[in-house]
């Protein structure tokens, strides 16, 4: 009897102790989220489709994005998409054989909006989306719906997006001003492709379930139709006994269908296996199968270090020949490697580290209280069995409000 | 090769689906851990444009399927 009203007795001056573990504790929903991403590509090869299937491909690519979400409520999100990517490419400056000259650099800027709505109650969410690129010489507008439905017990994921991209090669050197597309310098005496529009339709459906306390699964599906100008018209193609080239020719329309899975599994507490395989077919003949690993070890609570592999199998397309080995009486003809037969491999290292309460906060003179929430590096090493290799860096930098 | 893929995979949904365990909320602590996520990584954005422009297949991994040259 003594003991117990000594328990009341330390309960009633101490209430908080024994609910301290049950307390709820408020959180602020983060109203503005921003990423900025970073990649760098660079690669080498000899097997330059400008010069038809020989000579230098040699690229220096330079990536930027910054991408903002505003939550305007607990149910309403809009994001902002903004980019610009730089390159410098060894073959395309032999579309008119004047070293160094303007197309030996070019520039790709790219911007998105997007907008999600959640009902919690019906557990669906709706994301809609518009996109717009533009390079010297193609420009590109997209229009995204996205429907998305978790199981009432959150534990079963379905969803289906559908997308339409309107494209064109025509050639906007001038700003919106319409130039038509580039042809090799040798080959500007005719019109060789007649249309230079691309669309592109995209119908993807994926479910993902939750299998064990410690695995889920999902499956992916895109059914994908390209119509119009398929081929790359500065592309050069030499054929048997001839020296003069052609403009590359691909028909004007594409059906692809890439059905894949991912499989994730938390071993023991500190390392996850992240699994994927996908199957590609399409209309050009090409059959590709993808398989890659990564292995996240957790190294405390709020820092992974991931190595991965992947490797990647594809048949060549039924155009495809090498430099001078099409035949004049082809009705379609390539020789770019990207779509010969080869198999490739993709090694490399990630880290992530997402402490809780952010890396560092500081003050925004516009946003007020804000912390850098995290960040992602990631090197990979790429080589084709084509002899062509490349190395990949990029970077994520997520900023939050406090 | 393209139908009995096809069919793979809709036994295999079939199967998931037939197969479901409800897991509590209390006994989703390691999947939502966000290396479990089922999507692409941010960081992996760029890395799998450059991809897409290197091979000829690209898609079913929930990224982007479509816009822009790619002919660099």
């Amino acid at each position: 009897m003594k003991i117990c009203s000594i328990i009341f007795f330390i309960f009633l001056i101490f209430p908080q102790i024994g609910t301290a573990q049950n307390e709820y504790k408020k959180r602020k929903i983060s109203e503005v989220e921003t990423k900025i991403l970073y990649g760098y590509y660079e690669q080498d090869g000899n097997n330059a489709a400008v010069t038809g299937g020989i000579g230098s491909e040699e690229l220096n690519h330079n990536a930027t994005a910054v991408i903002i979400t505003i939550s305007l409520d607990s149910t309403q999100k809009i994001s902002l998409e903004a980019g610009l990517d730089v390159y410098t490419s060894a073959s395309t400056d032999k579309i008119d054989f004047v070293v160094s000259s303007a197309s030996r650099k070019d520039f790709r800027f790219h911007t998105g909006l997007g907008y999600q709505k959640e009902n919690p109650v019906k557990k669906i969410q709706r994301d809609y989306g518009a996109y717009f690129s533009i390079e010297s010489d193609y420009l590109s507008l997209g229009l995204s719906y996205g429907l998305l439905k978790l199981s009432q017990d959150e534990n079963t994921q379905f969803s289906l997006n559908g997308s339409v991209f309107f494209d064109d090669a025509g050639w906007y050197q001038d700003f919106l001003q319409r130039k038509g597309v580039i042809y090799p310098v040798e080959l500007r005496d005719r019109d060789w492709v007649g249309s230079t529009r691309r669309n592109t339709f995209t119908l993807s459906v994926s479910l993902s379930q939750n299998l064990t306390p410690k695995a889920n699964i999902s499956l992916f599906s895109d059914v994908v139709l390209q119509q119009g100008l398929l081929a790359t018209t500065f592309h050069r193609v030499y054929f048997i006994g001839q020296d003069e080239p052609k403009v590359e020719t691909l028909p004007k329309q594409r059906w692809k269908l890439p059905l894949g899975v991912r499989f994730n599994y938390f071993i023991g507490n500190w390392a996850i296996l992240r699994t994927y395989y996908r199957y590609y077919w399409d209309t050009f003949g090409i059959q590709a199968h993808t398989a890659s690993v990564e292995v996240p070890f957790k190294i405390g609570a709020f820092f992974s270090l991931y190595p991965f592999y992947r490797y990647y199998y594809q048949t060549s397309a039924d155009y495809f020949a090498p430099f001078q080995a099409h035949s004049l009486e082809e009705t379609y003809f390539t020789s770019d490697y990207d779509l010969s037969g080869f198999n490739s491999h993709k090694i490399g290292l990630g880290i992530r580290f997402y402490p809780v309460r952010g890396i560092f906060r500081y003050k925004n003179p516009l946003l007020g209280k804000r912390k850098l929430r995290g960040l992602d590096f990631r090197y990979a090493y790429y080589d084709r069995s084509t002899g062509l290799f490349a190395h990949n860096f990029s970077i994520a930098i997520t900023f939050e409000d406090n | 090769m393209v139908k009995k893929i096809t069919y793979l995979l809709i036994t295999l949904s079939l199967a998931l689906l037939a197969s479901c365990v409800s897991i509590q909320p209390y006994q989703k602590v390691y999947l939502n851990d966000e290396e479990m996520e089922l999507n692409l990584r941010e960081v992996e954005y760029f890395e799998n444009n450059f991809q897409s422009y290197r091979e000829g297949a690209s898609g079913a991994n929930s990224g982007k399927t479509g816009g822009g040259c790619g002919c660099n």
